[in-house]
């Protein structure tokens, strides 16, 4: 594999670099948080058939975007130990909401550059993927794209803790299927 | 047990492993292209990618989602 371009984006403190894997292109966001480097991947997936073949599905409403779709994973890149293994990041204080910020304006970036009609994710678990977290991945994304509001409570205090915001541009929706014990989430 | 514990995990392994993959390969071909010293050039990635940004995630973000999306839509 070749890294085709490596582009310095300062403004975000990232750095997106363009590759092909598998005939098809990828791009992957570069950035630093918490002491560790993150790199957000994004492969673009150019029609349905390619979509189903991964694994994923549209909500039953919406026909599959005819200028493609991105499928989006992110983790830790520093080695090669444990790579991609989705494992939780232990943070003190707010690092966590950092990390997902930063990939949050990933997508927004990635989708005001490039000609594609939505993302496609789903939610890691299982196994290493869920030792150490509190909540689910599943349970994080749906209150990151505004699936989710209730209230929250204090795992110490039992006091309510302040809603999180949504993470995703008011022109864009989020959309969830779970099948076959898999969430998947796309967002149009 | 919430709604979240109710998932089979089994068939989560499949696209997981193909991403891994991907990840593997990226990281790969980093240490490829810097093969000289990989631990200076990382450490030296890690130095740009924390001083470059010139605001903080949360604003950078909050100004993104206020305001209209601006699509340049290059090809891919």
């Amino acid at each position: 594999m070749r890294i085709e371009e490596d582009i310095v984006l300062d403004d975000y403190g990232m750095r997106r670099k363009k590759f092909v894997y598998d005939h098809r292109v990828h791009h992957s966001y570069l950035f630093f948080a918490g002491g560790q480097i993150y790199a957000v991947i994004l492969g673009f997936i150019p029609n349905k058939q390619v979509f189903s073949k991964i694994g994923y599905e549209m909500p039953a409403e919406f026909p599959f975007p005819a200028n493609g779709m991105a499928e989006v994973y992110f983790d830790v890149t520093d080695g090669m130990d444990g790579l991609a293994d989705f494992r939780h990041v232990n943070f003190k204080g707010l690092g966590g909401a950092v990390v997902l910020q930063q990939v949050a304006l990933v997508l927004v970036t990635h989708f005001e550059k490039f000609d594609i009609g939505g993302f496609v994710f789903q939610a890691a678990s299982g196994g290493v993927v869920d030792i150490g977290r509190r909540i689910s991945l599943e349970e994080t994304y749906d209150y990151m794209l505004g699936l989710k509001s209730e209230p929250r409570y204090n795992f110490k205090t039992g006091l309510q803790k302040k809603t999180p915001q949504p993470m995703i541009h008011k022109d864009l929706h989020a959309y969830k299927t779970v099948t076959k014990g898999r969430a998947c989430y796309v967002i149009l | 047990m919430s709604y979240y514990k109710k998932h089979e995990r089994s068939a989560l392994l499949a696209p997981i492993n193909s991403e891994k993959k991907v990840l593997q390969e990226l990281v790969s071909a980093e240490l490829k292209n810097h093969s000289i010293n990989a631990e200076v050039d990382l450490l030296g990635l890690k130095a740009s990618l924390a001083t470059g940004k010139k605001h903080s995630s949360a604003t950078l973000l909050r100004r993104k989602l206020k305001t209209h999306l601006v699509r340049e839509l290059h090809e891919i």
